[in-house]
């Protein structure tokens, strides 16, 4: 059931699945001068891709049109949850491939280059995959209970612009004077401590995705159409 | 006689809306019109039979099993005023989606529809008329070997020659034994067409439940001059009209004696009969 609902998602947002393909582009037209954040960039714009179902939701009475068949409400939650963890994957993987470009491209304009190694990019898959379940938490149960017309607002646009500013704070800061190897030292710790880091941020974000879950479960059920 | 469908304290209550535990039964078989005026709670009832919208009490039952078993879905076809597809599908992406619900479906009978109704399966749903759209959601409830098909309103923003066709396409659903439509809309012409049952629902209340003919042939409408209406039988004309050249208004059959001869009697359509209802506000 689940395959069905994601193939029938897909093919509700039709007009949108083109912005699959741009994906790649727009992470590396935002962070091509630091090959670690291609992952979480990657990973955060994949997730919003897999908002679309709820994107066309409301207007082609998608609901409306999974409630008339035989199918129970938690299998919809359960395809969209399902479908932005591949999602997930996607933008892990894609972020790894996209890495070795940003990296050349920071060689040749910045004159700087960086590599992770094999830990440091665990750490940073586990780190973005708390960011993921963090905004996962904040989006997925308020459009299962609103819809997106009603709940994008609350739902996407500030959880985007809360994301975009912990972004922006965060690369103001490693850029401050002193602080230069302040990344590298976290990433270092990271690459040392791969289990506590790693294995903790990833307990703590299988967490939040399940009380995401639950939470959009509860609510779903009790939505009217 | 089984019920195609059976409601029993049905309740919904929202901020300006209350549907007050309402019960009726639909038995197989029957063409049932489900009328009411816009806001009478028709679209609610139908949104409540198939777990669109909760309930806050009461119980449902479809084609012998409550409407919380999801398997009862397969047995049957729906269409809401809008068919509820994407914009951007075309006929064939609409049978791909569908194909992957219903385990009946089949995709011959589909494709034989879309020919019958001259439907383009190539043709893009937001590019449909809203007939055309009407016809691609009838192709759809009638592909699956629906045993009850839910419709609401959808005749409505039809043309009357397309409001006959799809008249006519019901006409041949119900061909085969064991099948039943329940109807909604309030265009009750199309009803005196088809339907041989009719549950009336008014201010979300069911005023009425039981056969077409007993309603239309319970009232009469009457017409008379200035004088006319004896003092003690003003009370039992519904809907009761005056003005400078006589009376109008709506009688019950049982209460017409006692008129002086020179009143007319005519039979009352089921238009009539809302009307006159909405006007009186009275339980049949």
């Amino acid at each position: 059931m689940i395959t069905k609902m994601i193939v029938t998602d897909w093919r509700a947002m039709k007009v949108y699945q083109i912005r699959l393909l741009m994906l790649p582009l727009l992470a590396i037209a935002i962070g091509w001068f630091s090959p670690w954040a291609m992952i979480p960039i990657c990973v955060f714009a994949s997730h919003n891709f897999s908002l679309n179902p709820f994107a066309v939701e409301d207007k082609g009475a998608l609901n409306n049109l999974y409630l008339t068949f035989p199918i129970k409400r938690q299998d919809i939650v359960n395809g969209r949850y399902i479908f932005s963890l591949i999602m997930l994957v996607c933008g892990i993987v894609m972020g790894v491939i996209l890495m070795p470009l940003a990296n050349a491209l920071s060689k040749i304009l910045l004159k700087s280059a960086w590599y992770a190694g094999f830990n440091g990019t665990i750490a940073i898959i586990a780190a973005s995959f708390l960011l993921y379940t963090i905004f996962n938490l904040f989006t997925f149960p308020i459009l299962f209970k609103f819809g997106y017309t009603k709940g994008k607002v609350w739902g996407i646009y500030l959880p985007a612009i809360f994301f975009g500013l912990l972004f922006a704070v965060y690369f103001t800061v490693i850029s401050l004077p002193g602080n230069e190897l302040l990344q590298l030292k976290l990433i270092s710790y990271a690459s040392e401590n791969i289990i506590m880091v790693s294995g903790g941020l990833t307990l703590i974000s299988i967490v939040l995705l399940l009380v995401s879950y639950l939470l959009s479960l509860r609510l779903y059920s009790k939505r009217d159409f | 006689m089984n019920n195609a469908i059976k409601i029993s304290n049905l309740k919904k209550e929202y901020k300006n809306f209350l549907l007050d535990s309402i019960s009726f039964s639909v038995p197989s078989g029957y063409v049932c019109g489900f009328i009411g005026e816009n806001g009478a709670g028709k679209t609610t009832t139908l949104k409540l039979m198939l777990n669109m919208v909760i309930k806050d009490g009461g119980d449902v039952e479809i084609l012998g099993r409550s409407h919380n078993d999801i398997s009862i879905k397969e047995d049957l076809g729906v269409l809401f005023d809008q068919p509820y597809f994407q914009e951007d599908w075309t006929a064939l992406d609409v049978e791909k989606t569908m194909g992957l619900f219903y385990k009946k479906w089949n995709s011959k009978v589909y494709h034989m529809h879309l020919e019958k109704f001259d439907l383009n399966p190539k043709q893009k749903f937001k590019t449909l008329s809203q007939g055309m759209k009407m016809k691609l959601g009838l192709a759809v409830t009638l592909s699956h070997d629906a045993k009850l098909l839910l419709l609401d309103e959808p005749t409505s923003g039809l043309d009357p020659v397309m409001r006959d066709e799809m008249l006519d396409i019901l006409r041949d659903y119900m061909i085969e034994e064991n099948r039943s439509v329940f109807f909604s809309t309030h265009i009750t012409s199309d009803l005196e067409k088809i339907a041989d049952y009719i549950i009336y629902i008014h201010k979300g209340k069911i005023v009425y439940s039981g056969l077409k003919d007993e309603l239309t042939e319970k009232y009469c409408l009457i017409r008379g001059g200035n004088g006319d209406i004896p003092q003690i039988k003003r009370k039992q004309i519904l809907g009761l009209r005056e003005h400078l050249g006589g009376f109008e208004g709506m009688i019950d059959v049982s209460d017409v004696g006692g008129f002086p001869s020179s009143v007319i009697l005519e039979t009352a359509s089921l238009d009539d009969i809302m009307v006159h209802m909405n006007k009186k506000g009275l339980e049949i």
